[in-house]
């Protein structure tokens, strides 16, 4: 009974850490609840919408947590750490992909995928406009991309997206404008104003 | 960009911006074909927000209690009502929405109402008896009546037994004689045998020669009185 025990759902993340490493259950399950979900949403956006290695990363990065809960520096904010994981994990996919498109025979690594990938948006996307952004997000480059699911998608602040990606906050504010900029320019062909 | 200047690029028009706004703006959009592209970004992402509600599968979660498990050493318990709980008490809904929680109140409602509609019941049935002992008393009397009839009462009434006056007769003359000639002959030891059959008790105390038993006397026997010539002497004496 929630009278009786402590109340995880009040706790901040961090605090949801410390009680993990002292091995409690429910802090464990609440941080899932919190996190998974949105994670999982990451790794789709940003591994060419596949769900299969996107769950994988997610149940990777919660192992990790599990396992390793020392490697999370308390003073730090858990958001911030746990993204800037999960975008350490998408840039050790992005190599294994270079290093398998090299290899390759010419064929794109990613062509079954994006070809589910354009499933996956037809069941989330209702409309052509929506379907466009959402292709034109995939093809943004991998720097521009993160930065800007993580400011808008996900919401972190311009200083925690400098802190997950290791940059400084002008960089970020710099790779948010051209993508900004980049998805504008194409929904040109949607603007009504345009077609007027 | 600031979240301040996204929802104003959402809410307003271009013609609506001040000047602060399209300074604001003006790295962005200068013109109101850019600031509707612009507008349409964020309206992209607010739909993809919405639209995104995709869940991790719960494969992923068992496997990752699994490995909580194998590193604290506490394995989830298998218990049945482990998974009624789940139902009847989900933890994400309020507490009050909880069906075991509504449940319990339905109960505990139930439970309070209980003696106020027992109370109410019993009352009602009480005042049923009492209306049906009525109407059977009602109906009670006129029988009454009728057994205080002679008729009735005769059939009722154990027959009263007459008093019978004893009289004595030549017959009682006569074997209370034969009486008096075999009493010599019975031994003191057979009434012994017979201590019921009292007939005339012997006085136990010699100053009562009257026959009239006190009942201080442990072994209480009678005898004819002419086992006692002087209270036979006393008895003729009174007749």
């Amino acid at each position: 009974m929630k009278i009786f025990r402590a109340q995880h759902n009040t706790f901040t993340d961090e605090e949801l850490m410390q009680a993990i490493s002292k091995g409690d259950k429910r802090a464990f399950d609440e941080l899932y609840n919190r996190y998974a979900a949105a994670l999982l949403r990451y790794f789709m956006r940003m591994l060419w919408k596949d769900r299969e290695k996107s769950e994988d990363f997610v149940h990777d990065l919660f192992a990790k947590i599990v396992n390793k809960p020392e490697y999370f520096d308390p003073t730090r904010s858990f958001k911030t750490w746990v993204y800037s994981v999960a975008n350490n994990m998408c840039k050790n996919e992005y190599k294994k992909a270079e290093v398998r498109k090299g290899m390759s025979n010419g064929l794109d690594n990613h062509y079954a995928l994006s070809d589910t990938s354009v499933n996956v948006m037809n069941e989330v996307q209702d409309s052509f406009f929506q379907e466009a952004f959402v292709k034109n997000l995939a093809e943004l480059d991998d720097k521009h991309k993160e930065a800007f699911s993580l400011r808008h998608i996900e919401g972190l602040s311009i200083k925690e997206i400098a802190e997950v990606l290791e940059i400084n906050e002008g960089t970020v504010k710099s790779r948010l404008f051209y993508a900004t900029k980049y998805l504008a320019e194409s929904l040109k062909e949607f603007n009504p104003i345009e077609n007027r | 960009m600031e979240k301040e200047l996204v929802n104003t690029v959402l809410e307003k028009e271009f013609n609506e911006l001040s000047s602060n706004e399209r300074i604001a703006l003006n790295d962005y959009c200068t013109s109101e074909e850019e600031f509707e592209q612009l507008k349409m970004v964020f309206q992209s992402v607010e739909s993809l927000k919405k639209s995104e509600t995709i869940q991790p599968r719960i494969e992923t979660k068992n496997s990752l209690d699994d490995i909580f498990a194998q590193k604290h050493g506490q394995k989830p318990r298998a218990i049945w009502y482990n998974s009624a709980l789940v139902v009847l008490y989900p933890t994400e809904k309020a507490f009050v929405k909880r069906p075991l929680v509504q449940i319990a109140a339905v109960a505990l409602l139930l439970l309070l109402a209980y003696p106020v509609v027992n109370s109410t019941k019993i009352q009602d049935q009480s005042e049923t008896q009492l209306a049906e002992v009525k109407v059977e008393k009602e109906n009670v009397k006129p029988t009454t009546a009728k057994t205080s009839s002679p008729e009735v009462t005769s059939t009722l009434v154990e027959p009263a037994i007459e008093p019978t006056v004893q009289t004595r007769t030549a017959e009682m003359e006569a074997l209370s004689e034969d009486m008096m000639v075999a009493a010599p002959e019975m031994a003191f030891e057979e009434y012994r045998s017979e201590p019921e059959a009292v007939f005339a008790a012997v006085p136990a105390i010699a100053e009562r020669p009257d026959g009239i038993y006190t009942g201080s006397s442990t072994v209480t026997f009678s005898q004819p009185a002419s086992a006692q010539p002087q209270v036979f002497d006393l008895l003729t004496s009174t007749f």
